[in-house]
């Protein structure tokens, strides 16, 4: 428990790379929470998948305290976001949880995308936003071009913005003293109805849920009966606390203003939803905090074991992976060419590749990933009216009256100098030009209306590349609109290969097709036969390619200090061989059913 | 050790000048050798080769009085590999093959191999390895296109490489040079090989009448800058087609020119088959020596070979080294100093190795050594199964020799032994 007036809540933004974590790091050193010894490099991000990406995928939260120059002692509380637009949701309350946010511009790169990206963010959720200028060891640092243009492009004061280096470890007190000057201090009320918002929460197998919250108003302790405002389930308060870095803290309650959270023997996940709002049973506030909404998965896919006998072992992975992840969901189905697996859903593409990623490397799982798909509502001529999430389900052409797909208004932030291409993409993406605001002089707001199955494949790199990485990108879910969708199936050898299935619009039909079977041909490894690859539409043969018999494939040097080594990786071809999915003859490698995922026109 | 076959003597020489952009050997580059002053180095570590030589030979001469074996470790073909053994000032080649003659049986036909880089080789050098009776010499000319060469990252040009191959026929009959081929172009940068680079090549091997040729596919080992070059897509890869082309017209010629192909990379003129080479190919023991050297050795238990390693680090194996003479009771090569064993065989996983090593040679794995190495057992009746599968799919013919198609197949016959 803390004096209100003494706590600090505040995030770290930044663009990728530009030093997020390491201050975060520097900011546990400096406030003792760990000793350098104890440090592991960015302790924040924990897993490994979120370190080797450079990205947070779960929000993190710790409780330090700081005893300013004046004397006083602070609480602050660092809550570590996620930083893609699969997560926007969930950033968009870890926010809601902060008064202020540590804003990091690298002095060598300058404002860029995410940056803007985020301020506009932090902005939009009435944050103090303390400017932070980094990397000043850098011999290519610019802190003084950097300060003008955070004043002049975002429009923040930043003439005493702190001149740092996270990795070198200045400037850190400066950063540290600012927040408690700058940064609000929450204005909660301790005696109102509790109001805690649920910025995030996983499974513990002792505890059950641990619910992240942000106490807006009021206050929990052990033995409350707590209510969730959304669901109207009722639980009992077994123990709340602090967070401590990779630790909770169990404490005697924690009250307005503050960061914590409750344990209340909740079994599943999709019971605690973020941007939830908890309060108790018997002293209940009257209205939930702002701007809940229920995620859908958006984006589905069929995930298959490599090895039919791993079916078990993924769906135990599953259901283990949603212990901590209310977005995800699952239920058997059967491929003819994969066998039995799991049809997914999931937030966007980023989503579906973090927990494949997980699947095989936390799971140790081989697994087959199918052509992504969003939900299209098909209307048959019998009146009958179909819900489509697999392409496999999609029903005799002849049947169909016509098509809905989900539509999205894509609200994207640029640069001025990439418009024009921006135009062309989201044109190329079936995409229909709604509005187009100058936020400044250099930097507008485009909107359009876009199919989000144009969306879920590779709309984001797309719109990466093509504005080589300034352009920011939100989308939400509209409404459902007639197209005209045809299913596109790819043949191997002669064979349908359903997994490879998927549904499309007419016009595009062909330019993916093709796109497809010349992806395929690169990455279907040569066998001793020809392989014809080919994308027919109902029958209609549209494109064709063919992967050429291979003719060596032979060791060219192998002495005395070599043979075990190549010994090894004679075993890992035969392994590889055995782990090809055999269609007929054709072995398929995983990475044919990735790569037909990524189809950028660029490329 | 068997009878049937003597084991070899390699040596590593880990020092180059630069290292190569496909090389994944254990040799570093004077760039890497920052802390100490090349020449210190070379000769403090020269030293350690001359004291783990004498270690090995005080351990063999204890065996032999405790286990009262008649002959020393006797060695009818030595190597000294590399790096660039050619980097080395030649007094010291001079001292290590003494000092290999004086500690080991080795005779006076024995086949001794020099390896050396066009870009080192001097008149002098070579005058001292005549001198230390080295017979042998194989020089790393791998292309006769600057331009490739310089994408390979060799230190030397096209001109330097010839002038070293003359150089060399003047005190060395038994001469090898290496030649890759199938060499990528860095996209938009350089341009692939062609067929022409090929036949240069060839003529290159029979205009000057050099005995041995190694021809080899280039392979993009991990860890190498063209590994990554590969990765990132930025290699302009020859297709397959092309790369058995250029193999077949080098092959053809060569032939046509009375040299033998006698493994899937080698040639040679009738008699100049690399002695020790055929060893790594007919499950023949080998003692390394040397930083990241692999020895090959019978282990106390019947039948078993152990396969092991130096540790690769320089600084390392000197310090093991440094002292003059050994201490410890002698203890088994496996467990010497600070060697890691990569793999122990039992007579079932030997006679894999002796399938596969064997099917590298042109004429398949010899039966009749198979029998002396396995007390009388018969690779036909052994292998019957892998073998027949290897007739019918066209990669072996019914002498178990290699066909065109098993030549360019032959991991799915390696495959088919690990």
């Amino acid at each position: 428990m803390a004096d209100q007036d003494k706590i600090r809540n505040f995030c770290i933004i930044a663009h990728i790379d530009h030093g997020k974590s390491t201050l975060a790091d520097r900011i546990l050193e400096k406030t003792g929470v760990l000793t350098e010894r104890e440090m592991e490099d960015q302790v924040l991000d924990n897993m490994d998948l979120e370190r080797e990406r450079g990205i947070t995928i779960k929000a993190q939260a710790v409780r330090l305290n700081y005893k300013a120059k004046d004397g006083s002692e602070y609480v602050y509380n660092l809550i570590d976001t996620p930083g893609h637009v699969d997560f926007n949701y969930e950033v968009s309350r870890t926010l809601s949880a902060c008064e202020g946010a540590v804003l990091v511009v690298d002095a060598s790169q300058g404002i860029e995308a995410q940056t803007l990206a985020n301020v506009y963010l932090a902005i939009d959720h009435n944050l103090e936003v303390i400017p932070v200028i980094n990397k000043i060891d850098l011999p290519a640092a610019q802190p003084e071009v950097v300060r003008k243009e955070i004043e002049d492009v975002i429009g923040l004061p930043a003439d005493d913005a702190p001149l740092i280096s996270a990795k070198v470890g200045i400037g850190i007190e400066d950063v540290l003293e600012q927040i408690a000057l700058k940064i609000p201090a929450p204005k909660g009320d301790v005696n109102a109805p509790l109001k805690a918002l649920v910025f995030d929460s996983y499974y513990d197998a002792y505890r059950g849920v641990i619910v992240y919250v942000r106490i807006v108003d009021g206050s929990v302790k052990r033995g409350d009966i707590i209510k969730f405002m959304s669901t109207g389930n009722e639980y009992t308060v077994t123990e709340v606390g602090w967070f401590k870095p990779g630790t909770l803290l169990p404490s005697a309650s924690v009250e307005a203003g503050e960061v914590g959270y409750i344990a209340a023997a909740i079994k599943d996940i999709t019971d605690a939803t973020v941007g939830d709002t908890v309060t108790l049973k018997d002293y209940s506030a009257s209205e939930p905090l702002p701007g809940y909404k229920s995620v859908q998965p958006m984006v589905f896919c069929g995930i298959y074991p490599v090895d039919g006998n791993d079916y078990d072992a993924l769906r135990d992975a599953l259901f283990k992976l949603k212990l901590n992840d209310a977005s995800l969901t699952f239920e058997p189905e059967t491929s003819q060419a994969l066998g039995f697996g799991f049809r997914c859903g999931f937030l966007g593409l980023l989503h579906l590749e973090i927990i494949q990623e997980r699947l095989s490397r936390e799971f140790d799982l081989d697994l087959i990933t199918t052509t992504p798909s969003v939900i299209y509502k098909v209307f048959l001529t019998n009146g009958e009216k179909i819900t489509l999430d697999n392409p496999s389900n999609f029903p005799d052409p002849a049947t169909i009256e016509h098509i809905e797909e989900p539509m999205v208004k894509a609200t994207i932030m640029t640069p001025k100098d990439y418009v024009g291409n921006i135009m062309e993409l989201c044109n190329d993406r079936r995409g229909v030009f709604l509005n187009m605001d100058y936020i400044e002089e250099t930097r507008v707001v485009l909107t359009f209306n876009m199919p989000l199955n144009e969306v879920i494949y590779d709309f984001f790199d797309a719109l990466k590349s093509r504005t080589r990485g300034y352009a920011s990108l939100d989308y939400e879910l509209t409404a459902y609109q007639p197209s005209k969708l045809v299913k596109l199936d790819i043949l191997l050898n002669g064979q349908i290969v359903d997994a490879l299935s998927f549904i499309v619009h007419e016009e595009k039909a062909y330019g993916r097709a093709r796109k497809i079977a010349e992806k395929l041909k690169d990455v279907i490894p040569r066998h001793q036969f020809e392989i014809p690859i080919q994308a027919c539409i109902g029958g209609k043969i549209i494109a064709r390619e063919t992967v050429k018999a291979y003719r060596k494939d032979v060791l060219a040097k192998c002495y005395g200090g070599d043979i075990t080594r190549k010994k090894k990786l004679l075993e890992k071809q035969k392994e590889g061989k055995k782990r090809m999915r055999q269609f007929g003859n054709v072995e398929v490698p995983q990475e044919a059913f990735l790569t037909v995922l990524k189809l950028d026109t660029d490329s | 050790m068997n009878n049937i076959q003597k084991p070899g003597l390699y040596i590593h020489i880990p020092f180059c000048v630069k290292k190569c952009n496909y090389c994944d050997f254990f040799s570093l580059g004077a760039n890497d050798l920052s802390c100490r002053s090349g020449s210190d180095i070379y000769s403090s570590y020269a030293s350690a080769l001359l004291n783990e030589a004498k270690y090995l030979a005080e351990c063999a001469m204890r065996r032999i009085l405790r286990c009262g074996a008649l002959t020393p470790e006797a060695y009818d073909t030595v190597y000294i590999g590399g790096g660039t053994p050619s980097l080395l000032p030649p007094e010291n080649i001079i001292e290590l093959v003494h000092i290999l003659r004086t500690s080991f049986d080795i005779p006076y036909d024995a086949e001794i191999t020099i390896e050396a880089n066009p870009g080192t080789l001097t008149d002098a050098k070579l005058k001292a390895y005549r001198e230390a009776v080295i017979n042998r010499i194989s020089i790393g000319v791998q292309s006769l296109d600057d331009a490739q060469l310089g994408f390979l990252g060799r230190i030397h040009n096209s001109k330097e490489a010839e002038e070293a191959v003359t150089l060399a026929k003047r005190y060395f009959e038994n001469i090898n040079v290496d030649f890759i081929f199938g060499i990528p172009g860095l996209s938009g940068i350089s341009t692939s090989e062609t067929l022409k680079n090929v036949r240069d090549k060839a003529s290159f091997v029979i205009d000057r009448e050099l005995p041995h040729v190694s021809f080899y596919s280039l392979i993009t080992e991990p860890g190498t800058p063209l590994y990554s070059w590969d990765r990132a897509g930025r290699l302009d890869r020859v297709e397959d087609e092309l790369e058995r082309e250029m193999y077949y017209d080098f092959c053809n010629i060569l032939q046509s020119h009375g040299y033998g192909q006698y493994e899937i990379s080698n040639f040679a003129l009738p008699g100049f088959e690399s002695r020790h080479n055929l060893k790594y190919w007919s499950g023949a023991a080998y003692t390394g020596i040397g930083a990241g050297a692999v020895s090959f050795l019978p282990a106390p238990e019947d039948g078993q070979f152990v396969r092991f390693r130096n540790v690769p680090d320089i600084g390392t194996y000197i310090n093991t080294y440094a002292l003059s003479s050994c201490k410890d009771s002698c203890r088994l090569p496996e467990t010497r100093g600070v060697s890691e064993i990569q793999e122990v065989l039992d007579v079932d996983a030997r006679k894999k190795e002796y399938m596969m090593l064997g099917f590298r040679k042109t004429k398949g794995p010899d039966p009749e050594l198979y029998s002396q190495l396995f007390g009388g057992a018969l690779l036909s009746e052994d292998f019957c199964q892998e073998i027949d599968e290897l007739i019918k799919s066209g990669y072996v013919r019914n002498d178990l020799s290699l066909t065109r198609k098993g030549l360019d197949m032959g991991n799915e016959i390696f495959m088919k032994f690990v």
